[in-house]
Protein backbone atom coordinates (compact mmCIF):
# COMPACT_ATOMS: atom_id res chain seq x y z
CA UNK A 1 0.00 0.00 0.00
CA UNK A 2 2.87 2.26 0.77
CA UNK A 3 4.78 1.44 -1.90
CA UNK A 4 1.98 1.95 -4.76
CA UNK A 5 1.68 5.82 -2.78
CA UNK A 6 5.34 6.17 -2.80
CA UNK A 7 5.14 5.06 -6.44
CA UNK A 8 2.12 7.56 -7.18
CA UNK A 9 3.81 10.23 -5.76
CA UNK A 10 7.05 9.48 -7.69
CA UNK A 11 4.74 9.71 -11.13
CA UNK A 12 3.70 12.74 -9.84
CA UNK A 13 6.56 14.07 -9.45
CA UNK A 14 8.09 13.15 -12.85
CA UNK A 15 4.97 14.66 -14.98
CA UNK A 16 5.66 16.90 -17.41
CA UNK A 17 3.33 19.61 -15.29
CA UNK A 18 5.49 18.51 -11.71
CA UNK A 19 8.75 19.19 -14.24
CA UNK A 20 7.29 21.82 -15.53
CA UNK A 21 7.00 23.87 -12.28
CA UNK A 22 9.76 22.85 -10.46
CA UNK A 23 12.33 23.75 -13.22
CA UNK A 24 10.70 27.45 -13.68
CA UNK A 25 11.94 30.20 -11.58
CA UNK A 26 8.55 31.66 -11.14
CA UNK A 27 5.81 29.27 -11.20
CA UNK A 28 6.43 28.05 -7.92
CA UNK A 29 6.67 31.25 -5.87
CA UNK A 30 3.40 32.61 -8.09
CA UNK A 31 1.38 29.16 -7.25
CA UNK A 32 2.84 29.48 -3.31
CA UNK A 33 1.59 33.16 -3.15
CA UNK A 34 -2.11 32.70 -4.60
CA UNK A 35 -2.13 29.25 -2.27
CA UNK A 36 -1.67 31.57 0.90
CA UNK A 37 -3.32 34.07 0.28
CA UNK A 38 -6.48 31.78 -1.16
CA UNK A 39 -6.39 30.32 2.65
CA UNK A 40 -8.23 33.45 3.66
CA UNK A 41 -11.24 32.59 1.18
CA UNK A 42 -11.58 29.47 2.57
CA UNK A 43 -10.87 30.24 6.33
CA UNK A 44 -12.91 33.40 5.86
CA UNK A 45 -15.92 31.30 4.96
CA UNK A 46 -15.33 28.62 7.51
CA UNK A 47 -14.48 30.59 10.59
CA UNK A 48 -17.67 32.88 9.80
CA UNK A 49 -20.00 29.97 10.14
CA UNK A 50 -17.93 28.86 13.18
CA UNK A 51 -18.02 31.74 15.11
CA UNK A 52 -21.82 31.85 14.22
CA UNK A 53 -22.19 28.38 15.73
CA UNK A 54 -20.17 29.10 18.82
CA UNK A 55 -22.74 32.05 19.18
CA UNK A 56 -20.09 34.90 19.16
CA UNK A 57 -20.53 36.14 15.66
CA UNK A 58 -23.89 37.09 13.52
CA UNK A 59 -26.07 36.03 16.23
CA UNK A 60 -28.46 38.51 14.46
CA UNK A 61 -28.84 36.32 11.26
CA UNK A 62 -30.51 32.98 11.15
CA UNK A 63 -27.71 29.76 11.07
CA UNK A 64 -29.11 28.91 7.89
CA UNK A 65 -28.95 31.98 6.18
CA UNK A 66 -25.29 32.27 6.99
CA UNK A 67 -24.05 28.72 5.92
CA UNK A 68 -26.26 28.70 3.10
CA UNK A 69 -24.77 32.33 1.82
CA UNK A 70 -21.57 31.11 2.93
CA UNK A 71 -21.23 27.74 1.37
CA UNK A 72 -20.56 28.57 -2.10
CA UNK A 73 -17.68 30.87 -1.05
CA UNK A 74 -16.15 28.13 0.89
CA UNK A 75 -16.46 25.32 -2.17
CA UNK A 76 -15.03 28.00 -4.32
CA UNK A 77 -12.47 28.71 -2.40
CA UNK A 78 -11.37 25.03 -1.15
CA UNK A 79 -11.79 24.19 -5.34
CA UNK A 80 -9.29 26.69 -5.72
CA UNK A 81 -6.85 25.60 -3.02
CA UNK A 82 -6.98 22.11 -4.28
CA UNK A 83 -5.72 22.89 -7.53
CA UNK A 84 -2.87 25.23 -6.17
CA UNK A 85 -2.05 23.22 -3.55
CA UNK A 86 -1.90 20.12 -5.77
CA UNK A 87 0.26 21.55 -8.19
CA UNK A 88 2.62 22.53 -5.51
CA UNK A 89 2.82 18.68 -4.33
CA UNK A 90 3.22 17.88 -8.17
CA UNK A 91 6.26 19.57 -8.47
CA UNK A 92 8.06 18.45 -4.88
CA UNK A 93 5.45 14.85 -4.85
CA UNK A 94 8.61 12.68 -4.28
CA UNK A 95 10.35 14.61 -1.50
CA UNK A 96 6.60 16.17 0.34
CA UNK A 97 6.19 12.27 0.65
CA UNK A 98 9.05 11.81 3.12
CA UNK A 99 7.63 15.09 5.52
CA UNK A 100 5.38 14.12 8.28
CA UNK A 101 3.77 17.50 8.25
CA UNK A 102 2.28 17.02 4.76
CA UNK A 103 0.29 13.38 6.20
CA UNK A 104 -0.95 15.52 9.07
CA UNK A 105 -2.19 18.10 6.72
CA UNK A 106 -4.09 15.77 5.36
CA UNK A 107 -5.15 13.94 8.21
CA UNK A 108 -6.29 16.90 9.87
CA UNK A 109 -8.21 18.07 6.67
CA UNK A 110 -10.01 14.70 6.80
CA UNK A 111 -10.77 14.86 10.39
CA UNK A 112 -12.70 19.05 9.24
CA UNK A 113 -14.27 17.30 6.42
CA UNK A 114 -15.71 14.47 8.69
CA UNK A 115 -16.50 17.09 11.79
CA UNK A 116 -17.93 19.18 8.69
CA UNK A 117 -20.18 15.70 7.56
CA UNK A 118 -21.22 14.53 11.10
CA UNK A 119 -22.44 18.10 11.49
CA UNK A 120 -24.74 18.46 8.29
CA UNK A 121 -25.92 14.90 8.74
CA UNK A 122 -26.98 15.57 12.35
CA UNK A 123 -27.69 18.58 14.28
CA UNK A 124 -27.94 20.64 11.40
CA UNK A 125 -30.66 18.80 9.80
CA UNK A 126 -32.83 19.90 12.87
CA UNK A 127 -31.93 23.68 12.30
CA UNK A 128 -35.16 25.27 12.21
CA UNK A 129 -35.79 24.23 15.37
CA UNK A 130 -32.78 26.70 16.74
CA UNK A 131 -32.35 28.90 13.42
CA UNK A 132 -32.75 31.93 15.17
CA UNK A 133 -31.35 31.16 18.52
CA UNK A 134 -27.90 33.74 19.17
CA UNK A 135 -26.40 30.50 21.03
CA UNK A 136 -26.82 27.15 18.58
CA UNK A 137 -27.26 23.96 21.22
CA UNK A 138 -24.27 22.45 22.35
CA UNK A 139 -23.54 19.39 19.63
CA UNK A 140 -23.22 22.68 16.89
CA UNK A 141 -21.20 24.82 19.27
CA UNK A 142 -19.25 21.29 19.13
CA UNK A 143 -18.27 21.35 15.58
CA UNK A 144 -17.77 25.08 15.06
CA UNK A 145 -14.83 25.15 17.93
CA UNK A 146 -13.79 21.88 16.53
CA UNK A 147 -13.81 23.16 12.76
CA UNK A 148 -12.29 26.36 13.78
CA UNK A 149 -9.25 24.19 15.87
CA UNK A 150 -8.35 21.77 13.09
CA UNK A 151 -7.94 24.68 10.74
CA UNK A 152 -5.40 26.40 12.76
CA UNK A 153 -3.88 22.73 12.70
CA UNK A 154 -4.19 22.74 8.95
CA UNK A 155 -2.99 25.85 8.31
CA UNK A 156 -0.51 25.08 11.19
CA UNK A 157 0.95 22.45 9.22
CA UNK A 158 0.79 23.90 5.78
CA UNK A 159 3.04 26.48 6.79
CA UNK A 160 5.57 23.93 8.41
CA UNK A 161 5.96 21.78 5.67
CA UNK A 162 6.99 24.77 3.23
CA UNK A 163 10.14 25.54 6.07
CA UNK A 164 10.72 21.77 6.18
CA UNK A 165 10.51 21.53 2.06
CA UNK B 1 19.74 57.97 12.32
CA UNK B 2 17.44 55.18 11.29
CA UNK B 3 19.56 52.59 9.87
CA UNK B 4 21.16 52.89 13.37
CA UNK B 5 18.29 52.73 14.79
CA UNK B 6 17.54 48.80 12.87
CA UNK B 7 21.11 47.58 13.56
CA UNK B 8 19.99 49.25 17.59
CA UNK B 9 17.04 46.74 17.02
CA UNK B 10 18.77 43.60 15.35
CA UNK B 11 20.90 43.67 18.73
CA UNK B 12 18.20 43.14 20.73
CA UNK B 13 18.06 40.48 23.30
CA UNK B 14 15.23 39.75 21.77
CA UNK B 15 15.96 39.78 18.35
CA UNK B 16 18.80 38.28 18.68
CA UNK B 17 16.68 35.29 19.84
CA UNK B 18 14.01 35.21 17.25
CA UNK B 19 16.94 34.68 14.72
CA UNK B 20 18.72 32.13 16.59
CA UNK B 21 14.93 30.28 17.65
CA UNK B 22 14.23 27.45 15.05
CA UNK B 23 11.16 27.58 15.93
CA UNK B 24 9.70 30.92 16.84
CA UNK B 25 9.62 32.50 13.06
CA UNK B 26 7.84 30.08 12.01
CA UNK B 27 5.50 29.85 15.01
CA UNK B 28 5.15 33.68 14.79
CA UNK B 29 4.45 33.85 10.90
CA UNK B 30 1.71 31.19 11.24
CA UNK B 31 0.02 32.87 13.88
CA UNK B 32 0.29 36.60 11.54
CA UNK B 33 -1.43 34.62 9.12
CA UNK B 34 -4.45 33.28 10.90
CA UNK B 35 -5.21 36.46 12.20
CA UNK B 36 -5.04 38.19 9.04
CA UNK B 37 -7.18 35.35 7.55
CA UNK B 38 -9.49 36.21 10.77
CA UNK B 39 -9.60 39.96 9.65
CA UNK B 40 -9.81 40.09 5.86
CA UNK B 41 -12.52 36.87 6.80
CA UNK B 42 -14.63 39.37 8.92
CA UNK B 43 -14.37 42.30 6.00
CA UNK B 44 -14.87 40.19 3.07
CA UNK B 45 -18.19 38.39 4.55
CA UNK B 46 -19.06 42.20 4.75
CA UNK B 47 -17.89 43.16 1.47
CA UNK B 48 -19.10 40.12 -0.27
CA UNK B 49 -23.06 41.19 1.40
CA UNK B 50 -22.70 44.29 -0.13
CA UNK B 51 -22.03 43.36 -3.40
CA UNK B 52 -24.91 41.17 -3.12
CA UNK B 53 -23.52 37.99 -2.94
CA UNK B 54 -23.18 37.59 0.38
CA UNK B 55 -25.36 37.54 3.86
CA UNK B 56 -28.20 40.16 2.88
CA UNK B 57 -27.34 43.65 2.54
CA UNK B 58 -30.18 45.15 4.64
CA UNK B 59 -27.68 43.00 7.29
CA UNK B 60 -24.37 45.14 6.70
CA UNK B 61 -24.46 47.26 9.45
CA UNK B 62 -25.60 44.39 11.59
CA UNK B 63 -22.92 41.91 10.72
CA UNK B 64 -20.21 45.13 10.66
CA UNK B 65 -20.96 45.80 14.36
CA UNK B 66 -21.67 41.88 15.33
CA UNK B 67 -18.03 40.99 13.72
CA UNK B 68 -16.00 44.06 14.70
CA UNK B 69 -14.58 42.34 18.23
CA UNK B 70 -12.66 39.38 15.33
CA UNK B 71 -11.78 42.20 12.90
CA UNK B 72 -10.13 43.81 15.97
CA UNK B 73 -8.46 41.14 17.39
CA UNK B 74 -7.67 39.74 13.61
CA UNK B 75 -5.63 43.09 13.03
CA UNK B 76 -4.61 43.78 16.45
CA UNK B 77 -2.95 40.04 16.36
CA UNK B 78 -1.60 40.68 12.96
CA UNK B 79 0.21 43.87 14.26
CA UNK B 80 1.68 42.41 17.01
CA UNK B 81 3.09 39.18 15.17
CA UNK B 82 4.44 42.00 12.15
CA UNK B 83 6.21 44.02 14.73
CA UNK B 84 7.93 40.81 16.22
CA UNK B 85 8.64 39.57 12.53
CA UNK B 86 10.33 42.98 11.85
CA UNK B 87 12.07 42.70 14.83
CA UNK B 88 13.84 39.71 14.40
CA UNK B 89 15.43 41.00 11.04
CA UNK B 90 15.14 44.98 10.92
CA UNK B 91 17.82 46.01 8.96
CA UNK B 92 16.99 43.25 6.32
CA UNK B 93 13.65 44.77 5.86
CA UNK B 94 14.32 47.80 5.90
CA UNK B 95 16.02 47.19 2.74
CA UNK B 96 13.63 45.78 1.11
CA UNK B 97 11.34 48.08 -1.25
CA UNK B 98 8.81 45.56 -1.41
CA UNK B 99 8.30 45.96 2.58
CA UNK B 100 7.87 49.76 2.49
CA UNK B 101 5.69 49.19 -0.72
CA UNK B 102 2.80 46.24 1.64
CA UNK B 103 2.82 49.10 4.06
CA UNK B 104 2.01 51.99 2.17
CA UNK B 105 -0.86 49.58 0.72
CA UNK B 106 -1.41 48.70 4.60
CA UNK B 107 -1.94 52.56 5.26
CA UNK B 108 -3.83 53.19 2.05
CA UNK B 109 -6.10 50.14 3.12
CA UNK B 110 -6.59 51.38 6.78
CA UNK B 111 -7.39 54.75 5.40
CA UNK B 112 -9.67 53.32 2.73
CA UNK B 113 -11.35 51.19 5.72
CA UNK B 114 -12.45 53.91 8.27
CA UNK B 115 -13.90 56.49 5.91
CA UNK B 116 -15.07 55.29 2.64
CA UNK B 117 -15.81 51.53 3.80
CA UNK B 118 -17.22 52.80 7.14
CA UNK B 119 -19.29 55.02 5.46
CA UNK B 120 -21.44 51.62 3.39
CA UNK B 121 -21.24 49.83 6.10
CA UNK B 122 -23.35 52.09 8.08
CA UNK B 123 -26.06 52.09 5.95
CA UNK B 124 -28.63 49.60 5.36
CA UNK B 125 -29.93 49.90 2.14
CA UNK B 126 -32.26 46.92 0.60
CA UNK B 127 -29.99 46.72 -3.21
CA UNK B 128 -26.65 48.61 -2.91
CA UNK B 129 -25.91 51.28 -5.40
CA UNK B 130 -23.23 51.07 -7.65
CA UNK B 131 -20.78 53.58 -6.33
CA UNK B 132 -20.78 50.94 -2.43
CA UNK B 133 -20.57 48.13 -5.20
CA UNK B 134 -17.58 50.14 -6.29
CA UNK B 135 -16.08 50.96 -2.61
CA UNK B 136 -16.72 47.20 -1.38
CA UNK B 137 -14.93 46.01 -4.65
CA UNK B 138 -11.77 48.28 -3.76
CA UNK B 139 -12.08 47.52 -0.32
CA UNK B 140 -11.11 43.71 -1.57
CA UNK B 141 -8.38 44.63 -3.93
CA UNK B 142 -6.72 46.48 -0.80
CA UNK B 143 -6.87 44.20 1.37
CA UNK B 144 -6.03 41.14 -1.00
CA UNK B 145 -3.22 43.59 -2.19
CA UNK B 146 -1.50 43.86 1.62
CA UNK B 147 -2.01 39.57 1.55
CA UNK B 148 -0.06 39.50 -1.53
CA UNK B 149 2.36 42.06 -0.73
CA UNK B 150 2.90 39.99 2.61
CA UNK B 151 3.83 37.23 1.07
CA UNK B 152 6.03 38.77 -1.26
CA UNK B 153 8.58 40.69 1.26
CA UNK B 154 9.16 36.68 2.05
CA UNK B 155 9.85 35.90 -1.13
CA UNK B 156 11.16 39.24 -2.59
CA UNK B 157 14.95 40.35 -2.07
Amino acid sequence: MSQSLLAAFQWLNDTPVGAGIRESTWWYPVLESVHSVGIILVLGSIWMLDLRLLGLGMRSQPVSRVAGRLLPWTWGGFAFQAVSGSLLLASEAARVYHIAYFWIKMGLLLLAALNALTFHAGVYRHVVEWDDAPAPPFRAKIAGALSLTLWVGVIGAGRAIGYVL
Amino acid sequence: MLLRMYAWIDSTPLSIALRHSRVAVPIIETIHLLAIALAVGTILVIDLSILGVGIRRQAVPKITSELAPWTGIGFGAAAATGLFLFWSEAAKMSCKPIFWAKLALLAIAFAFHFTAHRRVTATALPIAPGRERVTAGVSLALWFGVAFGGKAVGLIG
